[in-house]
């Protein structure tokens, strides 16, 4: 039985990530409901997996890994991706010209992912390394790299349509 | 574009999920979170009428504190706590009492405790020990707290009395003003030995009581740091803390402060019980890797100790872990309460005894995995171990 500690920064872990864990899940998965199921299979998976987690400062990153394996369940279970378009359908509608959310979508998962958690979410590259279990110094280097790639398909795009 | 205006429109752009997902997961946490725990029974009507009548050879609000034994409460849903009660009573109980505007008339002490050598279970009561309150603070108050960045929404310790706590997440998440402040009496973490031995905590338990009662089993590491293993006698003490908690978020701003008073401590003197600890020898072989198997076991605890002979235990994929299954000879499963990695030449295992000392143990090794994860045949394939007991 976890203690009341462990339970307590559980609770406030969940609450304080659930909507960063949603964005992870809905670009991975580009399905609303799916993204939703993803969410409550990590949070369940992370509160079976409590008592072996022995730093709880790490339980905000576990809860996002969780996220990140509950999705690539779901994918290997459909063996295919939902087309490209259905993310920009279930996106916010965005005033702005530039539709970036939508761009990212369209980047390989090792861009979007760590473009996601750091400028979305907020996240250091220490946490991101440990989230996606990657040398911390390649997280600045994808993310700088991530950046230009979506850099160039936006003015792709909008030259395209210029 | 450049890389400021991109990074800004990611932020600005992202979506946010719509209300009916924040309740599903808040309440899935919260089932989960109370799924294992006792916290929302009641103590039964026999229980108080118990507590009364032992109350009578004591005095006042202290003596219906600790006039039940508390490992006979706990053990109305848990077996092996009710099996452990009668070597957990204490012969003398040492109550603190105090008294607090907020809180009213409070005690807590330690009401029983078990050690047999290797493992501690320790029961304590606070009566009064928690007070909520609507709290807006003058200018000159404002001015003495800290900023946080964000309010974040804070989880319900009790859902039927926390009533401020879900105002404030509706009030912040809303962007409007509003504050509390939570008075508690709260037990340190540390159990502290005047030899100034510091016990681990693994776990704790409580049940609410009548009256503002919270009662609370919790448990240490076992085995127990050296120095505190096979004594006669334990003397043990848990800090005792009043501590006052504001919150006040304006519209926009979050703003805390956190104010603590030490209390005197919690202290106990804990005899050694005549429980017997055991010990079980076994051998075996897992995914190619012959091991030899080590357990100490009592009523409380055991510890199972797996030595690879040569070489190291396969490691294993990020979403598979090594995990023992311990029964005795009535077939009552031990209760795991961890799994590892692999990698490694030993693997240690810790699991809640039975409640009886075993006289025979067998177990399995297995790799558990999460759904989708790929395992190799040969990691698939449990093993089983019947152990042979190496002390009386």
């Amino acid at each position: 039985m976890p203690s009341d500690t462990r339970r307590d920064s559980f609770l406030k872990a969940v609450e304080a990530r659930k909507h960063s864990m949603y964005r992870v899940a809905l670009m991975m998965l580009r399905h609303p409901a799916d993204a939703e199921d993803a969410v409550s299979d990590a949070v369940e998976i992370t509160w079976r997996r409590l008592h072996s987690i022995r730093d709880l400062e790490a339980l905000p990153a576990y809860l996002m890994r969780s996220t990140i394996n509950a999705c690539h369940a779901v994918l290997r279970k459909r063996r295919r991706e939902t087309a490209m378009d259905a993310l920009e359908q279930y996106l916010p509608p965005v005033q702005e010209e530039t539709p970036v959310w939508m761009y990212l979508g369209n980047l390989k998962e090792r861009y979007r992912l760590p473009l996601l958690l750091r400028f979305s979410e907020n996240m250091s590259d220490r946490q991101i390394a440990q989230i996606l279990k990657v040398p911390r110094g390649t997280v600045s280097s994808i993310l700088s790299r991530g950046l230009k790639m979506l850099r160039e398909q936006i003015e792709k795009e909008e030259k395209g349509c210029g | 574009m450049d890389d400021r205006q991109l990074e800004r429109l990611i932020f600005t752009q992202r979506p946010v999920p719509g209300p009916a997902f924040d309740l599903r997961i808040s309440r899935q946490a919260q089932r989960l979170a109370g799924e294992t725990q006792v916290m929302k029974k009641k103590i039964s009507v026999l229980a108080i009428v118990v507590a009364t009548v032992l109350s009578l050879a004591l005095c006042g609000a202290v003596a219906e504190l600790l006039g039940i034994n508390l490992f006979e409460l706990f053990g109305r849903e848990d077996q092996r706590l009710a099996q452990l009660a009668p070597k957990a009573a204490l012969n003398e109980v040492s109550p603190i009492t105090m008294n607090d505007p907020k809180l009213g008339a409070g005690a807590a002490g330690i009401n029983s405790a078990y050690y047999d050598g290797q493992s501690l279970v320790v029961a304590y009561a606070i009566r009064n020990g928690r007070y909520l309150e609507e709290f807006t603070p003058t200018q000159e108050q404002l001015a003495g707290m800290e900023q946080n960045n964000n309010p974040l929404a804070m989880a319900l310790t009790n859902p039927e009395t926390d009533d401020l706590i879900r105002q404030w997440n509706e009030a912040t998440a809303a962007g409007k003003p509003f504050g509390f402040a939570e008075y508690t009496i709260s037990p340190s973490d540390h159990t502290r030995t005047p030899e100034g031995l510091d016990l681990p905590p693994d776990s704790t338990s409580q049940l609410p009581g009548e009256d503002g009662q919270v009662f609370t089993v919790r448990e240490y590491v076992s085995p127990l740091p050296e120095e505190a293993r096979d004594l006669d006698v334990l003397h043990i003490e848990i800090g005792l803390f009043q501590t006052t908690h504001y919150h006040y978020f304006d519209g926009q701003q979050a703003y805390s402060r956190f104010e603590r008073v030490d209390l005197e401590p919690m202290k106990a003197t804990v005899w050694r019980t005549d429980a017997h600890i055991r010990r079980f020898e076994g051998q075996g072989s897992f995914a190619g890797v012959p091991f030899t198997v080590t357990v100490t076991a009592s009523a409380a605890a055991a510890q199972v100790s797996l030595k690879a002979g040569d070489g190291v235990f396969p490691a294993l994929p990020e979403d598979a872990w090594y995990a023992v299954h311990l029964r005795d000879g009535k077939l009552a499963e031990f209760r795991s309460l961890d799994g590892t990695s692999g990698g490694k030449d030993t693997l240690v295992f810790n699991f809640h005894g039975t409640g009886q000392a075993p006289d025979k143990l067998e177990l399995q090794l297995r790799v558990d995995a999460e759904d989708g994860a790929e395992l190799e045949r040969p990691l698939k394939e449990p093993v089983f171990v019947t152990l042979t007991k190496t002390t009386p």
